[in-house]
């Protein structure tokens, strides 16, 4: 299905198909916008939810990680001559499952366990994209992305000890979960569709969505011993 | 006949220049380099100064000595609230002056500016030193630079709220000097100021 094209750099993007830049655009527009709402929603109000400094000095590192992954963004997004005001949520509506109200700590770990596992799974499908820049960045970003997911899976963890604890992770999870399936895009996404015309992305967004609820089970079932919440069916 | 203005750079930005200084020595700061050593007196000094600035007085101040050590203190039960809340309610506080003169997005972008020096100068300081000392604890490395990255913030906003008089013996800038000095001042716990 992909077409054959390589862009290795940005300034090379000027002679690629109208349709390769503007996808990639798409793209460039989306992570710069929801890195840095995610940073402002969620993260930055957790480090006052914190139990203590330290997990409060780990928030704090996460918040300016996932700020600098805006920042890395929206360096690119300049650089292929996208507008800076174009890459802030003030222009583009973000997802919706940053409109998750953020109260209690359980929450936040739930948040970084689940939500960030599911911005793995789009940050992986970038590893392999035709246009370099934005498959290096992708690069660049895993390691970060992946620490923010165990720093949910390693606080959980630590929080299901307790009765209580237990009792509100699973509570979080039941409130959050069934906001995720949506965060993969419809079945039928035209936008996917060009994606992996070009090779930018390789997976339709059914089969992302197949491999994030089976890591949802591995970790919240086998690995938490709690339950997931019955789902709607993706549009 | 009304002149253009000028390009936002060439306006210069009050908030960023008055950060000048500070941006220096956050970059040639010896972050961490120094931890686990004995404190040295002008250090305990500054560390009562600190104490002292935020209402503590009366706290004692204990060496640290490993990694392991300064992760425990960290997340110790009876870490004192009320230490956190008054660095807090300073913050809020000196933001508040700040905003009397500054505009908002000046003052957010000039601390923004600080947050992304320091996020990029402290990581890889603070993994260096954990891994002298046998340490690749990754969160662990990653609360200190988050601790670091935090006292560089509080230490702008004495600066930018333009108290130029004092603001070498703020709080903020007292603890800033600690890290400056290779430490790694961990808080309140147990009655007593911990400083690695």
């Amino acid at each position: 299905m992909s077409e054959q094209i390589l862009v290795k750099h940005t300034a090379d993007l000027k002679d690629a198909p109208e349709e390769f830049r503007n996808a990639c655009a798409k793209l460039v527009i989306s992570h710069a916008v929801n890195e840095l709402y995610g940073a402002q929603v969620f993260d930055e109000p957790a480090i006052a939810l914190a139990p203590n400094p330290y997990a409060k000095w780990l928030t704090c590192r996460v918040a300016m990680e996932e700020y600098g992954h805006h920042v890395r963004f929206r360096e690119l997004g300049e650089e292929m001559g996208i507008p800076a005001e174009k890459m802030t949520p003030s222009q583009k509506r973000p997802l919706s499952i940053f409109e998750f109200p953020l109260r209690t700590w359980e929450e936040f770990c739930v948040i970084k366990l689940l939500a960030d596992l599911a911005e793995i799974l789009q940050v992986e499908d970038l590893l392999h994209c035709t246009f370099q820049p934005l498959r290096n960045l992708a690069r660049m970003t895993m390691p970060e992305e992946r620490f923010h997911a165990q720093f949910g899976e390693d606080f959980c963890t630590e929080l299901v000890q307790t009765s209580e604890g237990r009792k509100n992770v699973q509570d979080a999870i039941n409130r959050y979960y069934p906001m995720l399936p949506a965060f993969f895009g419809g079945s039928q996404s035209k936008n996917n569709e060009i994606f992996r015309k070009w090779g930018i992305k390789q997976r339709t967004n059914d089969e992302m969505r197949v491999d994030f609820l089976e890591r949802c089970r591995t970790l919240v079932e086998d690995k938490l011993k709690l339950t997931l919440p019955p789902i709607a069916e993706a549009a | 006949m009304s002149q253009a203005a000028p390009p936002y750079k060439a306006m210069g930005n009050a908030a960023s220049d008055r950060l000048a200084d500070l941006r220096s020595r956050l970059r040639m700061a010896s972050w961490f380099a120094a931890v686990g050593e004995k404190l040295l007196a002008g250090e305990r000094w500054d560390a009562r100064a600190y104490l002292a600035g935020l209402g503590f007085a009366d706290a004692g101040v204990d060496e640290v000595s490993s990694w392991q050590e300064a992760a425990a203190i960290t997340k110790s039960p009876d870490w004192s609230r009320a230490w956190w809340d008054r660095e807090e309610a300073e913050r809020t506080r000196l933001l508040e002056i700040c905003g009397r003169d500054l505009p908002e997005h000046e003052l957010m972008a000039a601390l923004s500016r600080i947050m992304e020096l320091a996020s990029a100068t402290t990581h890889g300081a603070a993994a260096i030193a954990a891994s002298r000392a046998g340490v690749a604890d990754q969160a662990l490395i990653r609360v200190a630079a988050g601790a670091a990255a935090q006292a560089a913030y509080q230490a702008a906003l004495p600066v930018l709220a333009g108290k130029a008089a004092s603001e070498s013996e703020h709080p903020f800038a007292v603890k800033f000097r600690l890290f400056e000095a290779g430490r790694w001042p961990l808080g309140i716990a147990g009655g007593s100021f911990h400083v690695f």
